[in-house]
């Protein structure tokens, strides 16, 4: 356990500075996009009352109030956001192939830890997670405060003020911010599996070379057949036997098989396939 | 005791191990020479668990490798491997966490002895240099076994010397070292032990000190006879 | 340990603003509540209710199914909740309830299912749009007593003559099964036929309650009155017949109007087979047959009046009109009409007054009023004051 602390808090290190890269600039982005897009619309708002005489109603009815959806579908939000994701999906294959691709081939110091290889494994995807939570709590830090922003620059008659829970219930939002915890865990913790059959693709890659590339989509393919298998099954074969609370947890516990599958054969292929 | 048994090795169709058998001793130097690519590193490799073998089986004190067994024996291969942005004494940070056999103590004894500094960074140092701190790594560890490869690849005289009398001290006295090297010249006297590889398999394991006295013969003496043979 | 100090920081932060996030999330609870208080009559008549309805304003909306107790909000639920739910619709979740095993698989064919207190009756049409294969039906009938199911599979008759056979309704009457179905002819026009199913011959026999013309240029079609989620016993089928002529052209301007070839209301008896015609004039159909409604034997067919519905009732057995009744209703001009719902015998009016939402529920037969009272939108924000609630459906 301790190593693996040791390891997680090494991966974590190396990634640290650009993800305070990603930071930096999803806060600034974020933050002057936000003031930008309120300035411009009680600017918009003040001309067309004022120069073209609307009436505040008509403005309203015409262009719609200002309010933090409204600058949430503004590419000063998006666009750190798409940033931050394609980021990390790069990182999941880079923290990887960095090990071995590196001036000085750090993968051969990685495998010779007096430590368990599977630790590296789960360090390296707990890193991930760790990461992928960190910018979640940021937005969420940013999200109350670009609301406030709004609520100062632009006179209560043309806002609509949402209270923060309600980003769950936005369209895409309601993916990165699920409603309730239960939904938050199952979210993230199928992305956590996918993050490892990443993983154990990569492994395949690393042990095998060309064959491995073949062997690791495959390996991939079979994961995300067993993974929707009570769904295919049900609908393919079945004509739709199972309820859908029955169907759900047949997914779950295909979930944990997934997991575990790549968990097992990632640990198989770091001990005895593996090549540096 | 190191046991390597029949272990074979393919890389694609071609077959580089085919039946390889030698032991190396607790206590002794043991040589392994052969022309480039006969599959040197790879055995060391294989040793360390860094590559699969197709077949054989290679034992550590009886046992077969776990992780328990890298507090007993380490690699130290001919290219550094420690991240190049890192400091020396971050460097040293990293064994001392990972390892409980990291040797604080003598690591820095032999900084002092290669008259290196804890502040260099590793990206910054000589060819020279940097194999000295890789060898620090690997020395500095209270292992039973350290293999190395090429230590003396592409260095300077001086700092050959340098590394030739670390082999002399008591830094490797006891411990089991198995070694591949072009450099026969250098290290000859301090060799215990020979492995002579060709074509995937060990055409003559002998101890130095027997042939010189038994035969009369040096070890290049006994590479003629075998690699003309 | 102080080396640490950067991912434990993250860690702890991460934990604190994501754990405090969902404690606001669930304590915050955005619960539409809306609540039905009553100003005179049975509160027994909402006992069961289940109003279906949208709020919305300022490009939210909130899809809500309202009963007496509680409110659901449909757009509001957890991805779980969503992911488990198999339907809201109660006729089926009883019966999935009561038959589990027997329910399996026959989610979404609502029209093709029957239940009594002897048998769970379940009959479609597989082979649809499949140009190669033959039409049959697939049937499972469950005896409840003994709780076997009977399952067979039976060729349509004359499957050649449509592309396309809808299943609308399945009836078990002494023994047989009925199912009326609409054929879509291959030429243009509907059938409305009823297969009667005998289980021990395993015969099917055919017989077109009524075909809709054939028309090279227009709309040939056959309306049922659907009452949707109902599956149990009827005696009466209520459809209507209509078709049209598409004016000639020239030059692609139209010119005339559309010729109406047909366009006949009938009640069809699914016991004794027997068809009626309704007779009505246009202005008498109100807001056409897709309002009307079957209650026992009598039809009920509401119509605009100045200042409310009035409803006329017609006997099928008897063949004879019986009183109109009138309702008042009274409502917001510039709003959308009131949402009115025949059911059961009974009429159902919400209508939208100063931004309050009455409603009634009267006796369609004696006109007299069974519950009056109000939908309020307890616990609204500030924010959706301006928000509207518009009423789409009505089950009790």
């Amino acid at each position: 356990m301790n190593r693996f602390l040791k390891l997680v808090n090494f991966e974590f290190s190396r990634f640290f500075k650009l993800y305070l890269v990603l930071v930096g600039i999803t806060v600034l982005c974020q933050m002057v996009g936000v003031i930008f897009e309120a300035r411009r619309y009680v600017g918009r708002a003040n001309k067309a009352i004022y120069e073209d005489l609307l009436s505040k109603s008509d403005f309203i009815s015409q262009y719609g109030t200002m309010s933090f959806f409204r600058f949430s579908e503004t590419l000063w939000f998006l666009g750190p956001i798409m940033l931050a994701g394609v980021t990390l999906l790069i990182y999941v294959f880079f923290i990887w192939y960095r090990d071995w691709f590196g001036k000085n081939t750090f993968s051969y110091r990685l495998l010779v830890l007096p430590t368990a290889r599977l630790n590296i494994y789960l360090a390296k995807a707990t890193t991930v997670l760790l990461f992928v939570l960190g910018l979640i709590a940021l937005q969420l830090l940013l999200v109350p405060a670009e609301m406030q922003i709004i609520k100062w620059l632009v006179p209560d008659e043309l806002r609509t003020d949402f209270s923060i829970a309600t980003i769950s219930n936005h369209y895409y939002l309601g993916v990165l911010f699920p409603m309730t915890i239960a939904d938050f865990i199952l979210i993230y913790g199928v992305g956590i599996v996918a993050v490892c059959v990443v993983f154990t693709g990569i492994l395949f890659e690393r042990s095998y070379r060309l064959k491995g590339i073949f062997l690791g989509i495959l390996y991939a393919a079979v994961s995300i057949l067993v993974f929707f298998a009570p769904i295919l099954v049900n609908e393919l074969i079945l004509r739709n036997y199972f309820y859908a609370n029955e169907l759900f947890y047949m997914e779950l516990g295909t979930c944990l098989l997934t997991l575990a599958g790549a968990i097992w054969i990632g640990n198989y292929l770091m001990n005895k396939k593996i090549r540096v | 005791m190191i046991e390597v048994k029949d272990v074979t090795k393919k890389f694609g169709r071609k077959t580089v191990l085919n039946g390889v058998n030698f032991t190396a001793e607790k206590g002794k130097i043991t040589c392994l020479i052969g022309i480039n690519g006969v599959g040197k590193t790879t055995i060391m490799k294989a040793i360390m668990a860094l590559t699969p073998i197709d077949g054989g089986q290679i034992l550590i004190d009886g046992e077969k490798i776990h992780k328990g067994s890298y507090e007993k024996i380490t690699f130290i291969p001919d290219t550094i491997t420690m991240l190049p942005q890192m400091k020396v004494h971050e460097a040293f940070m990293f064994m001392a966490d990972f390892y409980d056999s990291w040797n604080q103590k003598r690591a820095e004894e032999l900084l002092e002895f290669f008259r290196l500094k804890e502040t260099d960074r590793i990206s910054d140092l000589s060819k020279g240099n940097t194999a000295k701190v890789n060898l620090i790594l690997g020395l500095a560890l209270d292992v039973d076994y350290v293999l190395m490869d090429e230590p003396f690849s592409g260095i300077d005289i001086f700092s050959r010397e340098q590394i030739a009398d670390v082999f002399t001290s008591h830094l490797i006295e006891d411990r089991g070292v198995i070694i591949t090297t072009h450099e026969i010249n250098d290290i000859e006297h301090l060799i215990d032990k020979v492995v002579l590889l060709d074509n995937g398999v060990v055409l003559r394991e002998f101890d130095t000190e027997e042939v010189r006295e038994n035969e009369g013969k040096s070890v290049i003496d006994v590479m003629r006879e075998v690699y003309r043979a | 340990m102080k080396r640490y100090w950067k991912i434990i920081t993250l860690s702890v932060i991460t934990v604190l603003v994501i754990g405090a996030f969902y404690i606001n999330s669930s304590l915050a609870a955005e619960n539409i509540v809306v609540g039905i208080e009553k100003v005179s009559g049975n509160e027994k008549e909402i006992e069961n209710i289940r109003i279906n309805g949208d709020l919305s304003g300022n490009d939210i909306h909130h899809s809500l199914l309202i009963s007496k107790d509680k409110t659901i909000n449909l757009s509001n639920q957890s991805l779980i909740e969503e992911l488990t739910r198999t339907s809201t619709v109660p006729a089926y979740n009883q019966l999935k309830e009561k038959y589990s095993h027997f329910m399996r698989g026959k989610s979404y064919l609502e029209n093709s299912l029957y239940a009594d207190e002897n048998f769970v009756v379940y009959v479609n049409v597989e082979g649809n749009g499949n140009v190669s294969k033959n039409m049959y039906f697939e049937i499972e009938v469950l005896d409840v007593k003994t709780d076997k199911t009977t399952s067979m599979e039976l060729d349509v008759p004359n499957d050649d003559n449509y592309h396309w056979v809808e299943v609308m309704e399945v009836q078990s009457i002494n023994n047989e099964i009925k199912v009326i179905a609409r054929g879509f002819r291959t030429e243009s026009g509907e059938d409305l036929n009823v297969y009667t199913i005998d289980l021990d011959k395993k015969a099917v026999s055919d017989e077109t309650i009524y075909g809709s013309p054939k028309i090279e240029n227009g709309w040939s079609d056959i309306r049922v009155v659907d009452e949707y989620y109902s599956v149990e016993p009827k005696k009466y089928l209520l459809f209507q017949v209509y078709a049209h002529e598409e004016p000639a052209y020239e030059d692609a301007v139209e010119m005339g109007e559309p010729k109406i070839i047909e366009d006949e209301i009938m009640v069809y008896n699914i016991e004794t087979n027997q068809l009626k015609k309704l007779e009505m004039s246009p202005e008498e159909r109100g807001y056409g047959i897709d309002s009307f409604a079957i209650n026992d034997t009598t039809i009920y067919i509401p119509n605009q009046s100045p200042n409310g519905i009035e409803v006329n009732q017609y006997n099928i057995e008897n063949d004879s009109w019986g009183e109109k009744q009138i309702f008042k209703v009274e409502h917001e001009k510039g709003e959308h009409a009131p949402f009115i719902e025949l059911q059961n015998g009974k009429i159902y009016i919400i209508s939208s007054v100063d931004g309050k939402y009455p409603l009634a529920i009267s006796d369609l037969n004696t006109g007299q009023s069974l519950y009056e009272g109000t939908l309020v939108v307890k616990n609204q924000k500030k924010e959706q004051q301006d928000y509207k609630l518009y009423i789409y459906e009505i089950n009790n």
